[in-house]
């Protein structure tokens, strides 16, 4: 992984036009701003992975699965 | 009254006023956005949240205090505005989608629980950034699972 260090107020650039600048730095938490074409999707990896997950937890399972789940439960 | 073959439990009449509305969908399917709860005594302690808009689409959830006794809620602000919530925490109900993985095992989403306000009726699925649950926490496994000591 490339590790760059800046400052508030300064910015990087990916690929010549997206522009990346560090806004503000306050506690542990960093804010940022983001310049780029419109076609250029930005989104909280978070977010990402929560979809992805969603996806995965829309296919549904057999009932027997869900069963073998309930059991889990209520052995507990 | 109105009513849909729910996926996992069949037939289902409801009141308008059961329905649970996720504005903002559940990512990646943002245009569903009606809902219902549904839950009943023998499949305790799952629910299943249930869309309207397209019957075929169905989750099942766990309250994240079934999977942790000790999930601590940490909800931003603007998805707290985004519920209308505005009265006691206890108005809240938070539960965490399951997925059940080909042979994986089975996991709960604790970074993302879906967060439902129930006087105003709106749910949000409300993405922590803090790194303290995973999206996708292995289940506790129940007794029938231990692996029983090796006696030789």
């Amino acid at each position: 992984m490339l590790v760059l260090t800046r400052k508030r107020g300064e910015s990087f650039l990916l690929d010549d036009e997206i522009e990346v600048m560090i806004l503000d730095i306050e506690g542990g938490t960093v804010r940022v701003g983001i310049r780029a074409p419109k076609s250029v999707l930005v989104l909280r990896r978070e977010l990402k992975m929560t979809s992805r997950q969603n996806q995965s937890a829309a296919v549904l399972p057999s009932d027997q699965a869900v069963a073998a789940l309930l059991l889990r439960f209520q052995n507990r | 009254m109105p009513s849909l073959i729910a996926r996992f439990s069949g037939p289902v009449d409801y009141n308008d006023d059961a329905v649970i509305r996720i504005p903002s969908g559940l990512p990646p399917f943002v245009n569903q956005t009606r809902y219902l709860l549904l839950s009943s005594e023998q499949k305790s302690p799952l629910v299943f949240l249930q869309s309207l808009d397209e019957p075929e689409l169905c989750f099942i959830a766990l309250p994240v205090l079934s999977i942790d006794s000790g999930y601590e809620l940490r909800i931003e602000p603007e998805d707290l505005a985004a519920i209308h919530h505005r009265g006691a925490s206890s108005d809240l109900l938070c539960v965490a989608i399951v997925t059940f993985s080909g042979d994986g095992p089975v996991t709960a989403n604790l970074m993302a629980p879906v967060v439902i306000d129930t006087q105003t009726r709106l749910g949000v699925q409300a993405i922590r950034a803090d790194g303290r649950y995973s999206h996708a926490e292995p289940l506790p496994s129940g007794a029938a699972e231990r692996e029983t000591p090796c006696s030789s």
